[in-house]
Protein backbone atom coordinates (compact mmCIF):
# COMPACT_ATOMS: atom_id res chain seq x y z
CA UNK A 1 0.00 0.00 0.00
CA UNK A 2 2.70 2.43 1.08
CA UNK A 3 4.66 1.42 -2.00
CA UNK A 4 1.70 2.21 -4.27
CA UNK A 5 1.11 5.62 -2.71
CA UNK A 6 4.80 6.48 -3.02
CA UNK A 7 4.90 5.25 -6.62
CA UNK A 8 2.00 7.55 -7.48
CA UNK A 9 3.76 10.46 -5.74
CA UNK A 10 6.98 9.78 -7.63
CA UNK A 11 5.06 9.62 -10.93
CA UNK A 12 3.21 12.87 -10.21
CA UNK A 13 6.53 14.53 -9.35
CA UNK A 14 8.14 13.32 -12.59
CA UNK A 15 5.04 14.44 -14.55
CA UNK A 16 5.24 17.96 -13.07
CA UNK A 17 8.88 18.20 -14.12
CA UNK A 18 8.12 16.82 -17.60
CA UNK A 19 5.35 19.39 -18.02
CA UNK A 20 7.70 22.27 -17.11
CA UNK A 21 7.27 24.01 -20.49
CA UNK A 22 3.47 24.02 -19.98
CA UNK A 23 3.53 24.86 -16.27
CA UNK A 24 6.27 27.50 -16.17
CA UNK A 25 4.79 31.00 -16.41
CA UNK A 26 8.06 32.56 -17.64
CA UNK A 27 11.08 31.76 -19.79
CA UNK A 28 13.66 30.41 -17.26
CA UNK A 29 16.45 32.35 -18.97
CA UNK A 30 14.60 35.65 -19.54
CA UNK A 31 16.47 38.44 -17.76
CA UNK A 32 14.36 41.36 -16.49
CA UNK A 33 16.42 43.77 -14.40
CA UNK A 34 13.34 45.84 -13.51
CA UNK A 35 11.96 42.82 -11.63
CA UNK A 36 15.21 41.77 -9.86
CA UNK A 37 15.00 40.17 -6.40
CA UNK A 38 11.24 40.41 -6.03
CA UNK A 39 9.80 38.39 -3.14
CA UNK A 40 7.28 35.56 -3.52
CA UNK A 41 3.98 36.83 -4.92
CA UNK A 42 1.06 35.86 -7.14
CA UNK A 43 3.01 36.89 -10.26
CA UNK A 44 6.27 35.23 -9.18
CA UNK A 45 5.38 32.23 -6.98
CA UNK A 46 8.97 31.67 -5.81
CA UNK A 47 10.11 35.29 -6.31
CA UNK A 48 12.82 36.39 -8.76
CA UNK A 49 16.62 36.21 -8.68
CA UNK A 50 19.25 38.94 -8.99
CA UNK A 51 18.70 39.09 -12.77
CA UNK A 52 14.93 39.20 -12.48
CA UNK A 53 14.48 35.64 -13.69
CA UNK A 54 11.41 33.83 -12.36
CA UNK A 55 12.64 31.31 -9.75
CA UNK A 56 9.53 29.09 -10.05
CA UNK A 57 10.10 28.64 -13.78
CA UNK A 58 13.80 28.05 -13.17
CA UNK A 59 13.10 25.40 -10.54
CA UNK A 60 10.71 23.58 -12.93
CA UNK A 61 13.18 23.66 -15.82
CA UNK A 62 16.04 22.96 -13.44
CA UNK A 63 14.22 19.77 -12.49
CA UNK A 64 14.43 18.64 -16.10
CA UNK A 65 18.20 19.04 -16.02
CA UNK A 66 18.65 17.50 -12.55
CA UNK A 67 16.25 14.57 -12.92
CA UNK A 68 17.24 14.05 -16.55
CA UNK A 69 20.93 13.85 -15.67
CA UNK A 70 20.23 11.53 -12.73
CA UNK A 71 18.18 9.16 -14.90
CA UNK A 72 20.70 9.11 -17.73
CA UNK A 73 23.56 8.45 -15.29
CA UNK A 74 21.69 5.70 -13.43
CA UNK A 75 20.49 3.97 -16.62
CA UNK A 76 23.91 4.19 -18.29
CA UNK A 77 25.80 2.87 -15.25
CA UNK A 78 23.28 0.07 -14.75
CA UNK A 79 23.58 -1.10 -18.36
CA UNK A 80 27.36 -0.68 -18.57
CA UNK A 81 28.02 -2.31 -15.18
CA UNK A 82 25.54 -5.14 -15.78
CA UNK A 83 26.95 -6.01 -19.18
CA UNK A 84 30.53 -6.07 -17.88
CA UNK A 85 29.56 -8.07 -14.79
CA UNK A 86 27.47 -10.54 -16.75
CA UNK A 87 30.14 -11.06 -19.42
CA UNK A 88 32.77 -11.56 -16.76
CA UNK A 89 30.69 -14.24 -15.05
CA UNK A 90 29.73 -15.97 -18.31
CA UNK A 91 33.22 -16.02 -19.84
CA UNK A 92 34.82 -17.14 -16.59
CA UNK A 93 38.42 -18.30 -16.31
CA UNK A 94 41.29 -15.84 -16.53
CA UNK A 95 39.14 -13.09 -18.05
CA UNK A 96 36.79 -13.29 -15.07
CA UNK A 97 39.69 -13.17 -12.59
CA UNK A 98 41.18 -10.17 -14.35
CA UNK A 99 37.88 -8.25 -14.54
CA UNK A 100 37.07 -9.08 -10.90
CA UNK A 101 40.48 -7.84 -9.72
CA UNK A 102 40.05 -4.68 -11.76
CA UNK A 103 36.60 -4.11 -10.24
CA UNK A 104 38.06 -4.64 -6.74
CA UNK A 105 40.75 -2.06 -7.33
CA UNK A 106 38.32 0.37 -8.97
CA UNK A 107 35.94 0.08 -6.02
CA UNK A 108 38.78 0.72 -3.58
CA UNK A 109 39.20 4.22 -5.05
CA UNK A 110 37.23 7.08 -3.50
CA UNK A 111 34.26 7.78 -5.79
CA UNK A 112 33.97 11.50 -5.23
CA UNK A 113 37.69 12.13 -5.59
CA UNK A 114 37.84 10.27 -8.90
CA UNK A 115 34.73 12.08 -10.15
CA UNK A 116 36.14 15.47 -9.13
CA UNK A 117 39.46 14.53 -10.75
CA UNK A 118 37.78 13.78 -14.08
CA UNK A 119 35.68 16.92 -13.97
CA UNK A 120 38.63 19.05 -12.90
CA UNK A 121 41.02 17.89 -15.55
CA UNK A 122 38.57 17.74 -18.46
CA UNK A 123 36.92 21.03 -17.53
CA UNK A 124 33.62 21.40 -15.66
CA UNK A 125 30.52 21.09 -17.84
CA UNK A 126 27.44 18.91 -18.19
CA UNK A 127 29.19 16.29 -20.37
CA UNK A 128 32.16 15.78 -18.07
CA UNK A 129 29.88 15.51 -15.02
CA UNK A 130 27.89 12.84 -16.84
CA UNK A 131 31.01 10.93 -17.90
CA UNK A 132 32.69 11.25 -14.51
CA UNK A 133 29.74 9.83 -12.57
CA UNK A 134 29.27 6.94 -15.01
CA UNK A 135 32.97 6.14 -14.76
CA UNK A 136 32.94 6.00 -10.95
CA UNK A 137 29.63 4.16 -10.57
CA UNK A 138 29.74 1.29 -13.07
CA UNK A 139 31.98 -1.00 -11.00
CA UNK A 140 29.49 -1.34 -8.18
CA UNK A 141 26.85 -2.66 -10.61
CA UNK A 142 29.39 -4.90 -12.31
CA UNK A 143 30.32 -6.53 -9.01
CA UNK A 144 26.69 -7.10 -8.00
CA UNK A 145 25.74 -8.42 -11.45
CA UNK A 146 28.74 -10.73 -11.59
CA UNK A 147 27.99 -12.36 -8.26
CA UNK A 148 24.27 -12.65 -9.09
CA UNK A 149 24.98 -14.39 -12.39
CA UNK A 150 27.55 -16.70 -10.79
CA UNK A 151 25.05 -17.71 -8.10
CA UNK A 152 22.16 -18.24 -10.48
CA UNK A 153 24.27 -20.16 -12.98
CA UNK A 154 25.52 -22.65 -10.45
CA UNK A 155 22.03 -23.37 -9.11
CA UNK A 156 20.39 -26.69 -9.76
CA UNK A 157 17.48 -25.49 -11.87
CA UNK A 158 19.89 -24.15 -14.48
CA UNK A 159 21.64 -27.53 -14.63
CA UNK A 160 18.25 -29.24 -15.02
CA UNK A 161 17.35 -26.82 -17.79
CA UNK A 162 20.60 -27.70 -19.61
CA UNK A 163 19.89 -31.40 -19.17
CA UNK A 164 16.37 -31.03 -20.55
CA UNK A 165 17.89 -29.55 -23.70
CA UNK A 166 17.45 -25.80 -23.30
CA UNK A 167 20.08 -23.83 -25.20
CA UNK A 168 22.22 -20.96 -23.89
CA UNK A 169 19.96 -18.16 -25.18
CA UNK A 170 16.83 -19.78 -23.71
CA UNK A 171 18.53 -20.23 -20.37
CA UNK A 172 19.70 -16.63 -20.29
CA UNK A 173 16.32 -15.29 -21.37
CA UNK A 174 14.06 -17.51 -19.25
CA UNK A 175 16.10 -18.18 -16.11
CA UNK A 176 19.16 -16.02 -15.63
CA UNK A 177 17.97 -12.54 -16.61
CA UNK A 178 14.61 -12.67 -14.77
CA UNK A 179 16.45 -13.70 -11.62
CA UNK A 180 19.14 -11.04 -11.70
CA UNK A 181 17.14 -8.08 -12.98
CA UNK A 182 15.18 -7.09 -9.90
CA UNK A 183 18.09 -6.80 -7.44
CA UNK A 184 19.91 -4.60 -9.97
CA UNK A 185 16.84 -2.40 -10.48
CA UNK A 186 16.54 -1.97 -6.71
CA UNK A 187 20.15 -0.81 -6.44
CA UNK A 188 19.68 1.55 -9.40
CA UNK A 189 16.55 3.14 -7.94
CA UNK A 190 18.21 3.62 -4.57
CA UNK A 191 20.98 5.55 -6.32
CA UNK A 192 18.75 8.17 -8.01
CA UNK A 193 18.54 10.42 -4.94
CA UNK A 194 22.27 10.20 -4.31
CA UNK A 195 23.06 11.17 -7.92
CA UNK A 196 20.69 14.17 -7.81
CA UNK A 197 22.51 15.37 -4.67
CA UNK A 198 25.97 14.84 -6.14
CA UNK A 199 25.22 16.68 -9.39
CA UNK A 200 23.52 19.56 -7.56
CA UNK A 201 26.43 19.82 -5.12
CA UNK A 202 28.95 19.99 -7.96
CA UNK A 203 26.91 22.63 -9.79
CA UNK A 204 26.54 24.70 -6.62
CA UNK A 205 30.30 25.11 -6.21
CA UNK A 206 30.78 25.74 -9.92
CA UNK A 207 32.19 22.38 -11.05
CA UNK A 208 28.97 20.93 -12.49
CA UNK A 209 26.28 22.27 -14.78
CA UNK A 210 27.30 25.80 -15.74
CA UNK A 211 25.06 28.89 -15.59
CA UNK A 212 22.84 30.17 -17.12
CA UNK A 213 21.45 26.65 -17.67
CA UNK A 214 18.94 26.06 -14.89
CA UNK A 215 19.82 23.13 -12.62
CA UNK A 216 18.78 22.76 -8.97
CA UNK A 217 22.29 23.20 -7.64
CA UNK A 218 23.28 26.03 -9.99
CA UNK A 219 20.06 27.92 -9.10
CA UNK A 220 21.21 27.86 -5.47
CA UNK A 221 24.62 29.26 -6.46
CA UNK A 222 23.77 32.94 -6.04
CA UNK A 223 21.57 32.42 -2.97
CA UNK A 224 24.46 32.89 -0.51
CA UNK A 225 25.22 36.38 -1.82
CA UNK A 226 21.60 37.53 -1.55
CA UNK A 227 20.68 35.62 1.59
CA UNK A 228 20.00 38.78 3.59
CA UNK A 229 17.70 40.43 1.07
CA UNK A 230 16.28 37.46 -0.85
CA UNK A 231 16.01 34.31 1.32
CA UNK A 232 13.46 32.79 -1.12
CA UNK A 233 16.39 32.15 -3.47
CA UNK A 234 17.67 29.78 -0.81
CA UNK A 235 14.46 28.10 0.36
CA UNK A 236 12.58 27.26 -2.85
CA UNK A 237 15.23 25.49 -4.98
CA UNK A 238 16.61 23.69 -1.91
CA UNK A 239 13.15 22.46 -0.98
CA UNK A 240 12.70 21.12 -4.52
CA UNK A 241 15.91 19.08 -4.25
CA UNK A 242 14.96 17.83 -0.80
CA UNK A 243 11.47 16.72 -1.89
CA UNK A 244 12.85 14.95 -4.96
CA UNK A 245 15.58 13.14 -3.03
CA UNK A 246 13.41 12.07 -0.09
CA UNK A 247 10.73 10.81 -2.51
CA UNK A 248 13.21 8.73 -4.49
CA UNK A 249 15.05 7.44 -1.40
CA UNK A 250 11.86 6.41 0.35
CA UNK A 251 10.41 4.89 -2.79
CA UNK A 252 13.68 3.00 -3.36
CA UNK A 253 13.52 1.53 0.16
CA UNK A 254 9.91 0.43 -0.34
CA UNK A 255 10.75 -0.99 -3.77
CA UNK A 256 13.48 -3.09 -2.19
CA UNK A 257 11.04 -4.46 0.36
CA UNK A 258 8.54 -5.30 -2.39
CA UNK A 259 10.97 -6.89 -4.88
CA UNK A 260 13.43 -8.41 -2.41
CA UNK A 261 11.39 -9.37 0.64
CA UNK A 262 13.98 -11.82 1.97
CA UNK A 263 16.75 -9.22 2.22
CA UNK A 264 15.22 -7.59 5.27
CA UNK B 1 51.11 -16.35 9.06
CA UNK B 2 47.57 -15.58 7.95
CA UNK B 3 47.82 -11.97 9.04
CA UNK B 4 51.12 -11.45 7.18
CA UNK B 5 49.58 -12.89 4.04
CA UNK B 6 46.58 -10.57 4.42
CA UNK B 7 48.75 -7.52 4.93
CA UNK B 8 50.85 -8.29 1.87
CA UNK B 9 47.76 -8.79 -0.32
CA UNK B 10 46.45 -5.44 0.84
CA UNK B 11 49.75 -3.68 0.28
CA UNK B 12 49.87 -4.99 -3.29
CA UNK B 13 46.29 -3.86 -3.83
CA UNK B 14 46.97 -0.36 -2.44
CA UNK B 15 50.08 0.04 -4.57
CA UNK B 16 48.19 -1.09 -7.70
CA UNK B 17 45.29 1.26 -6.96
CA UNK B 18 47.64 4.20 -6.36
CA UNK B 19 49.55 3.44 -9.56
CA UNK B 20 46.26 3.27 -11.45
CA UNK B 21 45.03 6.57 -10.10
CA UNK B 22 48.38 8.31 -10.62
CA UNK B 23 48.45 7.04 -14.18
CA UNK B 24 44.89 8.16 -14.91
CA UNK B 25 45.56 11.59 -13.40
CA UNK B 26 48.70 12.00 -15.44
CA UNK B 27 47.03 10.74 -18.61
CA UNK B 28 44.06 13.10 -18.22
CA UNK B 29 46.29 16.08 -17.50
CA UNK B 30 48.23 15.28 -20.64
CA UNK B 31 45.34 14.82 -23.05
CA UNK B 32 43.67 18.05 -21.94
CA UNK B 33 44.02 20.90 -24.39
CA UNK B 34 45.87 23.30 -22.07
CA UNK B 35 49.65 23.47 -22.24
CA UNK B 36 51.14 24.02 -18.78
CA UNK B 37 53.76 26.49 -20.04
CA UNK B 38 51.16 28.53 -21.96
CA UNK B 39 48.93 28.45 -18.85
CA UNK B 40 51.73 29.71 -16.64
CA UNK B 41 52.53 32.62 -18.96
CA UNK B 42 48.85 33.47 -19.31
CA UNK B 43 48.59 33.57 -15.55
CA UNK B 44 51.62 35.84 -15.27
CA UNK B 45 50.23 38.00 -18.04
CA UNK B 46 53.44 37.64 -20.06
CA UNK B 47 53.57 37.14 -23.80
CA UNK B 48 55.07 34.02 -25.24
CA UNK B 49 56.39 33.42 -28.77
CA UNK B 50 56.73 30.06 -30.47
CA UNK B 51 60.53 30.00 -30.16
CA UNK B 52 60.51 30.59 -26.40
CA UNK B 53 57.68 28.10 -25.90
CA UNK B 54 59.67 25.44 -27.73
CA UNK B 55 62.80 25.95 -25.66
CA UNK B 56 60.84 26.08 -22.40
CA UNK B 57 59.03 22.88 -23.31
CA UNK B 58 62.35 21.15 -23.97
CA UNK B 59 63.70 22.46 -20.69
CA UNK B 60 60.68 21.14 -18.77
CA UNK B 61 60.95 17.80 -20.58
CA UNK B 62 57.50 18.17 -22.16
CA UNK B 63 58.73 17.04 -25.58
CA UNK B 64 59.77 13.62 -24.28
CA UNK B 65 57.61 10.53 -24.90
CA UNK B 66 54.57 10.03 -22.64
CA UNK B 67 55.90 7.12 -20.59
CA UNK B 68 59.21 8.80 -19.92
CA UNK B 69 57.40 11.88 -18.66
CA UNK B 70 55.13 9.73 -16.52
CA UNK B 71 58.11 7.94 -14.96
CA UNK B 72 59.88 11.24 -14.29
CA UNK B 73 56.77 12.68 -12.71
CA UNK B 74 56.24 9.54 -10.60
CA UNK B 75 59.85 9.57 -9.38
CA UNK B 76 59.53 13.24 -8.42
CA UNK B 77 56.29 12.49 -6.53
CA UNK B 78 57.99 9.64 -4.65
CA UNK B 79 60.65 12.12 -3.58
CA UNK B 80 57.90 14.39 -2.24
CA UNK B 81 57.96 16.86 -5.12
CA UNK B 82 54.38 17.47 -6.22
CA UNK B 83 55.32 20.36 -8.48
CA UNK B 84 54.50 24.06 -8.25
CA UNK B 85 50.99 25.46 -8.29
CA UNK B 86 50.41 27.60 -11.39
CA UNK B 87 47.89 29.87 -9.69
CA UNK B 88 49.56 30.36 -6.30
CA UNK B 89 53.16 30.07 -7.52
CA UNK B 90 54.01 28.00 -4.43
CA UNK B 91 54.95 24.32 -4.07
CA UNK B 92 51.79 22.19 -4.05
CA UNK B 93 53.18 20.30 -1.06
CA UNK B 94 53.34 23.42 1.14
CA UNK B 95 49.86 24.57 0.08
CA UNK B 96 48.46 21.21 1.12
CA UNK B 97 50.34 21.19 4.42
CA UNK B 98 48.82 24.61 5.18
CA UNK B 99 45.30 23.44 4.35
CA UNK B 100 45.52 20.13 6.20
CA UNK B 101 44.97 21.36 9.80
CA UNK B 102 41.70 22.96 8.74
CA UNK B 103 40.46 19.76 7.14
CA UNK B 104 41.59 17.71 10.17
CA UNK B 105 39.77 20.06 12.56
CA UNK B 106 36.62 19.74 10.46
CA UNK B 107 36.87 15.93 10.37
CA UNK B 108 37.25 15.55 14.13
CA UNK B 109 34.66 18.16 15.03
CA UNK B 110 32.01 16.74 12.69
CA UNK B 111 32.67 13.13 13.73
CA UNK B 112 32.44 14.14 17.39
CA UNK B 113 29.15 15.93 16.81
CA UNK B 114 27.80 13.05 14.74
CA UNK B 115 28.64 10.57 17.52
CA UNK B 116 26.84 12.72 20.08
CA UNK B 117 23.75 12.75 17.86
CA UNK B 118 23.81 9.21 16.45
CA UNK B 119 24.85 7.00 19.37
CA UNK B 120 22.10 7.81 21.90
CA UNK B 121 19.43 8.01 19.20
CA UNK B 122 20.24 4.62 17.70
CA UNK B 123 20.43 2.94 21.12
CA UNK B 124 17.04 4.44 22.04
CA UNK B 125 15.64 3.41 18.68
CA UNK B 126 16.89 -0.19 18.83
CA UNK B 127 15.90 -0.79 22.47
CA UNK B 128 12.42 0.65 21.94
CA UNK B 129 11.68 -0.96 18.61
CA UNK B 130 8.52 0.27 16.83
CA UNK B 131 7.79 2.75 19.61
CA UNK B 132 7.12 6.42 18.89
CA UNK B 133 10.80 7.22 19.65
CA UNK B 134 11.90 4.60 17.14
CA UNK B 135 9.63 6.00 14.43
CA UNK B 136 10.82 9.56 15.09
CA UNK B 137 14.47 8.50 14.99
CA UNK B 138 13.94 6.65 11.72
CA UNK B 139 12.22 9.68 10.20
CA UNK B 140 15.13 11.86 11.35
CA UNK B 141 17.53 9.43 9.71
CA UNK B 142 15.66 9.33 6.37
CA UNK B 143 15.27 13.12 6.35
CA UNK B 144 18.89 13.82 7.18
CA UNK B 145 20.27 11.58 4.44
CA UNK B 146 17.84 13.08 1.93
CA UNK B 147 18.58 16.68 2.89
CA UNK B 148 21.13 18.23 0.56
CA UNK B 149 24.00 18.96 2.98
CA UNK B 150 24.91 22.10 1.03
CA UNK B 151 21.34 23.36 1.57
CA UNK B 152 21.52 22.57 5.30
CA UNK B 153 24.78 24.52 5.40
CA UNK B 154 23.25 27.55 3.71
CA UNK B 155 20.19 27.42 5.99
CA UNK B 156 22.41 27.20 9.08
CA UNK B 157 24.29 30.24 7.79
CA UNK B 158 20.97 32.02 7.29
CA UNK B 159 19.76 31.20 10.81
CA UNK B 160 22.95 31.63 12.85
CA UNK B 161 24.72 34.33 10.87
CA UNK B 162 21.86 36.49 9.59
CA UNK B 163 18.91 35.97 11.94
CA UNK B 164 20.65 35.32 15.27
CA UNK B 165 23.92 37.04 14.30
CA UNK B 166 25.95 34.60 16.42
CA UNK B 167 28.66 34.24 13.78
CA UNK B 168 29.54 36.26 10.72
CA UNK B 169 29.06 34.86 7.24
CA UNK B 170 32.65 35.62 6.34
CA UNK B 171 34.20 34.20 9.50
CA UNK B 172 36.36 31.35 8.28
CA UNK B 173 38.77 30.79 11.14
CA UNK B 174 38.73 29.56 14.71
CA UNK B 175 36.04 27.67 16.55
CA UNK B 176 33.22 30.03 15.50
CA UNK B 177 33.94 29.41 11.83
CA UNK B 178 34.25 25.68 12.40
CA UNK B 179 30.98 25.00 14.22
CA UNK B 180 28.58 25.51 11.31
CA UNK B 181 30.39 23.43 8.65
CA UNK B 182 31.00 20.71 11.25
CA UNK B 183 27.34 20.69 12.29
CA UNK B 184 26.27 20.52 8.64
CA UNK B 185 28.42 17.45 8.05
CA UNK B 186 27.44 15.95 11.42
CA UNK B 187 23.71 16.00 10.60
CA UNK B 188 24.33 14.07 7.39
CA UNK B 189 26.82 11.60 8.93
CA UNK B 190 24.50 11.02 11.90
CA UNK B 191 21.67 10.09 9.52
CA UNK B 192 23.83 7.50 7.75
CA UNK B 193 25.13 5.99 10.99
CA UNK B 194 21.77 5.82 12.78
CA UNK B 195 20.49 3.60 9.97
CA UNK B 196 23.48 1.32 10.17
CA UNK B 197 23.82 1.31 13.98
CA UNK B 198 20.14 0.60 14.53
CA UNK B 199 20.23 -2.40 12.19
CA UNK B 200 23.46 -3.69 13.77
CA UNK B 201 22.12 -3.23 17.31
CA UNK B 202 18.88 -5.04 16.49
CA UNK B 203 20.82 -7.95 15.01
CA UNK B 204 23.14 -8.13 17.99
CA UNK B 205 20.28 -7.89 20.52
CA UNK B 206 18.64 -10.91 18.89
CA UNK B 207 21.68 -13.14 19.49
CA UNK B 208 21.73 -16.04 21.92
CA UNK B 209 24.29 -14.56 24.28
CA UNK B 210 21.98 -11.63 24.99
CA UNK B 211 19.20 -14.02 26.02
CA UNK B 212 21.74 -15.88 28.13
CA UNK B 213 22.87 -12.67 29.80
CA UNK B 214 19.24 -11.78 30.51
CA UNK B 215 18.65 -15.20 32.00
CA UNK B 216 21.68 -14.69 34.25
CA UNK B 217 19.94 -11.58 35.55
CA UNK B 218 22.30 -8.96 34.16
CA UNK B 219 20.76 -5.52 33.86
CA UNK B 220 19.75 -4.18 30.48
CA UNK B 221 22.32 -1.40 30.89
CA UNK B 222 25.18 -3.85 31.53
CA UNK B 223 24.18 -6.00 28.58
CA UNK B 224 24.06 -3.07 26.18
CA UNK B 225 27.14 -1.15 27.33
CA UNK B 226 29.45 -4.06 28.20
CA UNK B 227 28.54 -6.63 25.56
CA UNK B 228 26.35 -5.38 22.73
CA UNK B 229 27.96 -2.00 22.01
CA UNK B 230 31.59 -3.24 21.80
CA UNK B 231 30.50 -5.92 19.32
CA UNK B 232 28.48 -3.48 17.25
CA UNK B 233 31.39 -1.03 17.39
CA UNK B 234 33.62 -3.52 15.59
CA UNK B 235 31.12 -4.08 12.78
CA UNK B 236 30.88 -0.32 12.26
CA UNK B 237 34.66 0.16 11.85
CA UNK B 238 34.86 -0.45 8.07
CA UNK B 239 32.15 2.16 7.47
CA UNK B 240 34.02 4.55 9.75
CA UNK B 241 37.13 3.98 7.63
CA UNK B 242 35.21 5.03 4.51
CA UNK B 243 33.79 8.13 6.23
CA UNK B 244 37.08 9.36 7.69
CA UNK B 245 38.92 8.48 4.49
CA UNK B 246 36.49 10.51 2.39
CA UNK B 247 36.48 13.45 4.79
CA UNK B 248 40.29 13.61 4.85
CA UNK B 249 40.08 14.24 1.12
CA UNK B 250 38.17 17.33 2.13
CA UNK B 251 34.45 17.84 2.32
CA UNK B 252 34.77 19.66 -0.99
CA UNK B 253 31.29 21.14 -1.23
CA UNK B 254 30.85 22.12 2.44
CA UNK B 255 34.34 23.59 2.70
CA UNK B 256 33.69 25.71 -0.39
CA UNK B 257 30.28 26.98 0.77
CA UNK B 258 31.66 28.07 4.13
CA UNK B 259 34.95 29.30 2.68
CA UNK B 260 36.72 26.95 5.12
CA UNK B 261 40.13 26.75 3.45
CA UNK B 262 40.86 23.05 3.81
CA UNK B 263 42.05 20.50 1.28
CA UNK B 264 38.71 20.30 -0.55
CA UNK B 265 38.50 24.08 -0.90
CA UNK B 266 42.00 24.05 -2.36
CA UNK B 267 40.95 21.50 -5.00
CA UNK B 268 37.96 23.58 -6.08
CA UNK B 269 40.29 26.58 -6.46
CA UNK B 270 42.56 24.34 -8.51
CA UNK B 271 39.70 23.28 -10.79
CA UNK B 272 38.35 26.78 -11.39
CA UNK B 273 41.84 28.16 -12.14
CA UNK B 274 42.81 25.05 -14.20
CA UNK B 275 45.80 24.51 -11.93
CA UNK B 276 46.91 21.00 -12.95
CA UNK B 277 49.79 20.41 -10.50
CA UNK B 278 47.47 21.37 -7.64
CA UNK B 279 44.78 18.99 -8.89
CA UNK B 280 47.29 16.14 -9.25
CA UNK B 281 48.56 16.70 -5.73
CA UNK B 282 45.06 16.73 -4.31
CA UNK B 283 44.00 13.57 -6.14
CA UNK B 284 47.05 11.64 -4.94
CA UNK B 285 46.57 12.81 -1.36
CA UNK B 286 42.83 12.12 -1.22
CA UNK B 287 43.09 8.72 -2.88
CA UNK B 288 45.97 7.61 -0.63
CA UNK B 289 44.20 8.69 2.55
CA UNK B 290 41.06 6.85 1.52
CA UNK B 291 42.94 3.68 0.63
CA UNK B 292 45.10 3.67 3.76
CA UNK B 293 42.20 4.28 6.13
CA UNK B 294 40.06 1.59 4.57
CA UNK B 295 42.88 -0.92 4.70
CA UNK B 296 43.75 0.04 8.26
CA UNK B 297 40.15 -0.49 9.38
CA UNK B 298 39.94 -3.85 7.58
CA UNK B 299 43.11 -5.00 9.31
CA UNK B 300 41.86 -3.71 12.65
CA UNK B 301 38.58 -5.59 12.28
CA UNK B 302 40.37 -8.79 11.35
CA UNK B 303 42.65 -8.38 14.35
CA UNK B 304 39.75 -7.76 16.72
CA UNK B 305 37.52 -10.43 15.19
CA UNK B 306 39.72 -13.32 14.04
CA UNK B 307 36.65 -15.46 13.26
CA UNK B 308 35.70 -13.07 10.46
CA UNK B 309 38.57 -13.76 8.11
CA UNK B 310 38.52 -17.44 8.92
CA UNK B 311 34.93 -17.49 7.72
CA UNK B 312 35.76 -15.47 4.64
CA UNK B 313 38.69 -17.79 3.96
CA UNK B 314 40.99 -15.00 2.80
Amino acid sequence: MRFKILSVMVLVFILIILLAPQLAPYDPLAVDMTAALEPMSATHYFGTDQLGRDVYSRVLYGGQTSLGLAFVIVVATTILGSVIGMLSALIGGKVDTFISRFIDIWLSLPELVVAIAFIGVLGPNIKTVLAALIIVKWAEYARIMRSLVVTVRSSLYIQYAYMSGANFINIMKDYVIPNVISPIIVVACQHIGEIILTVAGFSLIGIGVQPPMPEWGSILMSSKDYMQTAPWLLFCPGAAIFIAVILFNWWGDELRDVLDPHVN
Amino acid sequence: MQIIKNISIWIVQIVLALLLISFITFLLTNISADDPIVMKFQHLGASLDAELLKSLRTEAGLDKPFFERYMNWLLAVLEGDLGTSIFYGLPVWSLMVDALPKTLALVFMSLGMATIIALPLSILSATHRNSLVDILVRIFSLVSISLPSFWVGLILLYIFALQLQLVTVTNTSGIAGLVLPALTLAIWIAGLYIRRLRAALLEELGKDYVIGAKALGLSKRTIIYSYVLPNVGITILPMLGITIGSLLGGATIIETIFGWQGIGYLMVQGITTRDYPLMQGYILWAASMYLFLNTFMELLVNYLMPQRHMKAGV
